[in-house]
Parts: C-alpha cells; sequence; structure tokens
C-alpha cells in the first residue's frame, strides 16, 4: 500500500469547499516518514485536511492517498492509521482501558487489553486505566484519544492539537512522545496553532492560511521568515514623537508615523 | 413478556377450565389465531421499537464518538448493518417468540400433539417470516428517525408523530372516500402487521397482498436510505 518512493500521505491539488465557503484551496504535498507540522490559526483550514487526510470527509476537487489508499473507499489501511481528534469525544461509561482496547480490538490487534495498558503508559496514563473516562480531565482525554491512536502501532498518525488542555508536563511527555514516533520512521501529520509547539516536535512544517498552503519546509526556515517579516507597532506615551526620531535614526525602524496621540512604527 | 401476555393468557384460561370444559374443550386459536396475534401485541411491539433505537444511534452523535469507530476498520455500513442487527433481533423476540409460544401451547393442548405438529408445521415458516417482517420494518423506521437527531426525546418523539400522523390522515383518506381502499396501507403503524396478515391463507383484508408489500417495500427502502444518507462522510 506504501507507494514505492515512500510517500505515504500525498495531497493533488486538493480543494475542499462548504457551499460558499472555501475551507481548502488547491492544496498539493507529500509526506513521508517523520514528524510534519501543520500550522494555521483557527479556521486555516488544518482541521478540513487532517479530515480529508482521515477520510471523512470528500475532496470536493483533487486527490487524497494515505498509505496509497482513498480511505473513503478502501477501510483496510485504517489498522495502520492511528487518529486523535481535537474535538471528537469519548464514551464517558466506559475505563480509559476498555476504550482504547475496544478500538484495538477494532482495528484487529491480537491483544488488545495488553496493547492498551502499553499505549496508556506512554502518554502517562497507566495508573488511571481502571478509571471511567466521564471523570476525566479534559487534559486526560486528551491523552486517552492520543493512545487510542497509538495502541496499533500504526504507520501513519494524524493528530489534531494533540497539546490542547495538557499542562505544562504533560505538554513535554507528549512532544517527546511525538519526536519519538518521528524518530521511529512513523509519518505523524500534527496541527496546531503555535509554532513554538509545533517547532518542538516537528523538523518540518506546513504553513496554512486561508484555506491555502502559503508555505513548507522546516521549522527554522519557517521561523527565519516570520522573523525577517516586518512588523509594526503602535506606541502611546509621552515622548513617542522623540522615541520615534530615536528609533529611525538607529536605524532600528523602517518608518514612523504619527496617528494622534499614538506613534505607529 | 408482555408480548407474551396474550399467548400465556388464553394458554393459562385452557389449562385451568381444562378439567370443565372436557365435552367442548375451548379453541384456543378461535380466540387468537396465529393472523391476529401481531396486531394484538401492535402497540407492545411499537413501544419496543420507540424505546430501543434511539439508544442505539442517538449517544454516538451526542457524544461525538462517530469518528472513533470510523477511524477503525470499520466502515459506516458495518457499523449501520450491526446497530440494524442491535434493533431487529431484540424486535424479533417480540414479534416471533410470543406466537411460537402460543403454537407450542396450542401442540400441548391437542388431543394428539405430535399429530397437531405434523398437521400444521407449515404454520412455523409463516410465523418466522411474519416475525421478520415486523422486526425489520419497525427497526428500519426507528433508527431512520433516531439517525435525525442527537436527542433521544427527539428521536422518540418523532417516531411517534411520524406513526400516528400517516395513521390520521389514512383513516381521513378513508372517511372522505370510501372506495380509497389502498389507503390503509399508509397508515404506517400497522403497515407490517397488514403484509404478515396476508401469510394466513384465511385472513381477509380487502386490500391486495401486492399493495401491502409495495408500501413495505417504499418504507423500508427509504428508511435505508435515509440511514446511509445520515452516515455519509459529509454528515458526521
Amino acid at each position: 500500500m506504501r507507494d514505492g518512493d515512500g510517500t505515504r500521505i500525498l495531497f493533488e491539488r486538493v480543494s475542499r469547499w462548504y457551499g460558499d465557503t472555501v475551507a481548502l484551496a488547491d492544496v498539493s504535498f507529500d509526506l513521508g516518514p517523520g514528524v510534519t507540522g501543520l500550522l494555521g490559526h483557527n479556521g486555516a483550514g488544518k482541521s478540513t485536511a487532517l479530515k480529508l487526510c482521515g477520510g471523512f470527509t470528500r475532496p470536493s476537487a483533487g486527490t487524497v492517498r494515505v498509505l496509497g489508499a482513498d480511505l473513503l473507499r478502501d477501510q483496510r489501511p485504517y489498522a495502520r492509521i492511528g487518529i486523535a481528534h481535537d474535538r471528537e469525544g469519548l464514551w464517558p461509561h466506559l475505563s480509559a482501558q476498555a476504550t482504547v482496547a475496544a478500538l484495538a480490538r477494532l482495528r484487529g490487534v491480537r491483544d488488545p487489553e495488553a496493547a492498551a495498558m502499553r499505549a496508556l503508559g506512554l502518554v502517562g496514563l497507566a495508573d488511571d486505566a481502571g478509571r471511567k473516562v466521564g471523570g476525566f480531565s479534559h487534559g486526560m482525554r486528551q491523552r486517552v484519544k492520543l493512545a487510542q491512536a497509538l495502541a496499533h502501532e500504526p504507520e501513519v498518525l494524524l493528530l489534531d492539537e494533540p497539546l490542547n488542555g495538557l499542562d505544562p508536563s504533560q505538554r513535554r511527555t507528549v512532544v517527546e512522545l511525538v519526536r519519538h514516533l518521528g524518530e521511529e520512521g512513523r509519518t505523524v501529520l500534527v496541527s496546531s496553532h503555535v509554532l513554538h509547539e509545533v517547532e518542538r516536535m516537528a523538523p518540518r512544517v506546513l504553513v496554512l492560511v486561508d484555506g491555502r498552503l502559503v508555505a513548507r519546509g522546516t521549522t527554522a526556515g519557517i521561523r527565519a521568515l516570520i522573523d525577517d517579516r516586518p512588523r509594526s507597532f503602535a506606541l502611546h506615551g509621552d515622548g513617542v514623537r522623540r522615541l520615534g526620531g530615536a528609533l529611525v535614526a538607529a536605524g532600528l525602524a523602517d518608518s514612523v508615523a504619527l496617528d494622534g496621540e499614538s506613534l505607529r512604527v | 413478556m408482555i408480548a407474551m401476555g396474550p399467548a400465556l393468557i388464553v394458554l393459562g384460561v385452557r389449562a385451568l377450565f381444562s378439567e370443565f370444559s372436557q365435552a367442548a374443550p375451548i379453541d384456543i386459536l378461535e380466540v387468537l389465531p396465529y393472523a391476529d396475534y401481531q396486531s394484538v401485541i401492535g402497540i407492545i411491539i411499537l413501544l419496543f421499537a420507540i424505546v430501543l433505537a434511539p439508544d442505539l444511534l442517538c449517544p454516538d452523535r451526542r457524544d461525538g464518538t462517530l469518528a472513533l469507530y470510523f477511524a477503525t476498520a470499520v466502515g459506516r455500513t458495518e457499523y449501520l448493518a450491526g446497530r440494524f442487527l442491535g434493533a431487529a433481533l431484540p424486535l424479533l423476540m417480540v414479534t416471533l417468540v410470543p406466537m411460537l409460544l402460543l403454537f407450542a401451547g396450542v401442540a400441548f393442548f391437542d388431543e394428539s400433539p405430535l399429530g397437531y405438529l405434523r398437521e400444521e408445521w407449515a404454520q412455523l415458516p409463516r410465523m418466522l417470516v411474519a416475525g421478520l417482517l415486523l422486526a425489520v420494518y419497525y427497526a428500519a423506521v426507528a433508527l431512520a428517525v433516531a439517525s435525525l437527531t442527537e436527542r433521544r426525546a427527539y428521536a422518540i418523539g418523532g417516531y411517534v408523530l411520524l406513526l400516528i400522523s400517516s395513521t390520521a390522515i389514512a383513516v381521513l383518506i378513508q372517511e372522505a372516500r370510501r372506495d380509497a381502499t389502498y389507503a390503509e396501507v399508509g397508515e404506517l403503524s400497522a403497515l407490517p402487521i397488514g403484509l404478515a396478515r396476508t401469510l394466513w391463507p384465511d385472513s381477509d383484508l380487502g386490500t391486495p397482498t401486492w399493495a401491502w408489500a409495495v408500501g413495505y417495500l417504499i418504507v423500508v427502502g427509504a428508511s435505508a436510505a435515509v440511514l446511509l444518507r445520515r452516515y455519509r462522510p459529509e454528515r458526521l
């Protein structure tokens, strides 16, 4: 199922629109092993791109292939794909272990109970495995979703905002885990709207703005692009006129303009 | 158990009064013919379907867990087939088992139980088909209605409204036009019972079997179409 050139996720001129709203426009990329960040502000099209990858919606135009298959027609590759949604729920009456084990069983894992415990251990929930998910915090539920995506040791992982709702220590654990998964040769596509989060997990990044893929490359390269971009600030207070003059004289500002009581730099 | 009530009552009365009625034994099937059994317990079947179906579909949509299923190798049609069996098999307990109990009871009280089985065995496939017809119909309609909402209460209300309104419309048409014989096919609550009754040769409903069958296929087909449409990827 894997393409000969190592491509596991392929987007070819993919567009997706809902009525008059364009969620994704003419996006093309291909991903092999390793972690790739999907970066963009809220509404940029990250979730739509992940939904298309996961076979949860049909592209309005273009082609999506994961492990060489169109998941809308062929469900078999799901046994080799792990998906952790940000917004989807869990069965509140099931324990964490029962949840992960049930989904592992549906994916054909031989010993789902053991696989569930191993995956819950990876996300730091081994001690809470027997507790019902309904009593979990948002962060714990996020980690259960991550565990169910890992239990069957998939080749491809689609993680939608996996750090949402986690405290700093949990974030560190998950960041390390995602990096480790990439180093193992799995293809991980992880979405976030925070660059510094993505760059801790992913050496490569795809940047979406208003449904368009505007940049792709190493996170360091994207960071440099952002740093090179001119920015504007509004300064308020006494002496802003003098400060503006000093900034221009020192070569620290390209231009300054007085806007009422404030100075735009 | 409630669905078995009519059979248990008739058989119980037959057992209690067997001593007194030895000269002219009670004919159980005259009191409760096989063809009429499902219409006697029709309301129980309806209530069972109302209670059962929403619990099979609404929680997954409400709790947002559908994507968890579909992120495994479980396909949408497999999911729906599983839910359908989850509704139809328990319904079969209500639509089929009570009639089998009645058949067993009648055979038991017959002068020659084995002779009765030999002569009347043809009732068994009729009962099986009648039970399946009802279970499939009520499961399909109840699931189709439940698929339209994530709230159990709305699903129950919608199901009741659909069945009551269709019956009311059909009755009004029959009242307005005496020659509108086929209008009773439009009573969605009783349609499968009408079709099932035609399986017994001595039943006389007026409306031909083909009309019941066409009505049945249209409703079950429409329910299946609603279900498949509601579980298209774009609808999740």
